[in-house]
């Protein structure tokens, strides 16, 4: 009898060593596949970008874009990674908080490589860095035909190694005092990723200027069309596509040493979670901001934008809605894409994309709608008492989030306007950025030439 | 900073870093840290570079 126990309790253990392996590789994957999944919001952001370019300029768009993704990624491995987890007590961090950052994200430390004991880290930074990829190529886009390279890859590295991740380590992070403090709510990063890339893009607009021809002497605006609607419409639906790899990794898979529970997902902040919830609510928000978006505009750049505009007003609360709820979020955040679009206009802001709206306004609007429809839920994983969801603490959180872009954004372009490595030559301009510029050509048999009034 | 292991049954013993130099406090990390930066350092040298000669061109009218 004792030598069968004895065998059962060495099967018993083999069998628990077997499922702690295979959790352990199923979490190593699940953050693994993030990754290929979110370089598509890159594939997406490229096509939009080059597709809302006029054929002159279309490379140099495209290779700006390329050049955002890959600054930030060695900049994501220098400094971000280790600003998430250093950053988490305020503008100042503690020396406990300070430690954390060296345990976890020293790049001149060993977990920061090949470590055959540690399946965690490396998958967890990939999928941050491209979270960092993404601020980047929001901002990319609204600047476009008028930017210099290296003035943008040094805004990029702002904001995708340390605005963004500030935001990320404040807001994002069950330690960040955004949360602690003000029980702030942003399971899906409208604030802190698109809100904070959208604002700070508007920054760095109001130094740079508008496009040559943009604007008539009266101060009204003329449409530039880019070369290539079917390309935007196509970049659109690929970074949807994106999306489901963006918050997939907004997830902390259970049963691992690091994980909140032992058999339940939860978010970032330890609240429960399931995969399902998030189908329900990204699918609707998308449905709901592509129909609203139909129905004000017939516009189909405005629909694609509405499909975006519709997952990330529903972002922040995607964990927590109704699937209605959700649809009716993001049929509300395509209504007020055009109006605010047509704002930023008035105020004579040339957003070549509308990612100031997009993602600044409709980020604002993401966290806004937790704070009026997800009231008294638990903010963190704990025991009663603990802070729970307000509409001051999501209206603090939206207003941190927008100044934590926008101020950046200003003040890096004006230094960077004062030395003249913001905005391309005039000649340069007018002849386009890619005959001037870049070594080879988009159409080299020729497409039919956009006539601008630039032109 | 190359192998401080000569088995991988070493490696996987450690539970550790195996990457060149790793564990034998070469501070080869800072090394390789440095340089990546000076690469991009120089990539942002070489660009501005260029695009400044580009647009020199353009405003001479070549």
């Amino acid at each position: 009898m004792e030598e069968q126990l004895a065998i059962l309790a060495a099967q018993v253990a083999d069998l628990q060593a077997a499922a702690a392996v295979t959790n352990t590789m199923f979490a190593e994957a699940y953050y693994y596949i993030t990754i290929p999944l979110m370089i598509l919001i890159h594939v997406g952001f490229l096509g939009y970008e080059m597709g809302a370019t006029r054929q002159k300029n279309v490379l140099a768009s495209g290779v700006k874009n390329i050049l955002a993704f890959a600054f930030c990624v060695p900049g994501f491995y220098w400094i971000g990674w280790f600003v998430y987890w250093a950053w988490t007590p305020g503008l100042i961090p503690t020396a406990e908080s300070w430690q954390t950052g060296l345990d976890f994200a020293n790049p001149v430390g060993e977990v920061m490589g090949p470590y055959i004991g540690d399946n965690a880290t490396g998958v967890f930074w990939g999928a941050f860095t491209m979270f960092a990829a993404t601020t980047a190529s929001i901002m990319s886009g609204a600047v476009i035909e008028r930017i210099r390279i290296v003035g943008f890859v040094i805004l990029a590295f702002v904001l995708g190694s340390i605005a963004w991740v500030v935001a990320a380590a404040w807001g994002w992070s069950a330690a960040g005092w955004l949360v602690t403090d003000w029980g702030y709510h942003d399971f899906g990063a409208a604030g802190l990723v698109h809100a904070v890339a959208g604002f700070f893009a508007l920054g760095i607009l109001i130094n740079l200027g508008p496009r040559i021809g943009k604007f008539n002497p009266d101060g009204t605006a003329n449409h530039l069309a880019g070369h290539s609607l079917p390309i935007v419409l196509i970049g659109l639906m690929l970074i949807i596509a994106g999306f489901w790899g963006f918050l997939m990794a907004c997830v902390i898979v259970p049963g691992e040493g690091w994980s909140w529970f032992s058999g339940t997902m939860a978010t970032i902040y330890g609240t429960p979670i399931t995969l399902s919830a998030l189908a329900f609510n990204i699918l609707m928000g998308f449905a709901g901001g592509i129909i609203a978006a139909w129905a004000l505009t017939r516009d189909p750049f405005w629909m694609m934008s509405g499909a975006l505009g519709g997952i990330i007003s529903c972002a922040s609360g995607l964990d927590l809605w109704h699937p209605a709820q959700a649809f009716a979020i993001g049929a509300t955040g395509a209504a007020l894409m055009r109006p605010s679009y047509r704002l930023l206009e008035k105020w004579g802001i040339d957003d070549a994309v509308g990612a100031v709206t997009i993602h600044g306004t409709l980020g604002i609007w993401g966290v806004m709608a937790v704070g009026i429809f997800a009231i008294g839920y638990p903010a963190l994983q704990g025991d009663p008492g603990v802070i729970t969801i307000s509409f001051q603490g999501q209206l603090v959180g939206a207003i941190v989030m927008l100044l934590l872009g926008l101020v950046p954004g200003y003040v890096v372009s004006w230094i960077l306007h004062r030395f003249g490595l913001l905005r391309v030559a005039e000649a340069a301009e007018l002849a386009g950025l890619d005959p001037t510029k870049v070594p080879s050509q988009a159409y080299p048999e020729g497409i039919a030439p956009s006539a601008m009034p630039a032109e | 900073m190359g192998s401080i292991f000569d088995t991988w049954n070493d490696v996987v013993a450690s539970g550790g870093a195996y990457y060149p130099g790793a564990g034998g406090g070469s501070g080869s990390e800072w090394t390789w840290v440095i340089i990546s930066i000076a690469i991009c350092l120089l990539a942002l040298w070489m660009g501005a570079k260029h695009e400044t000669d580009a647009f020199n061109r353009a405003e001479n009218g070549n």
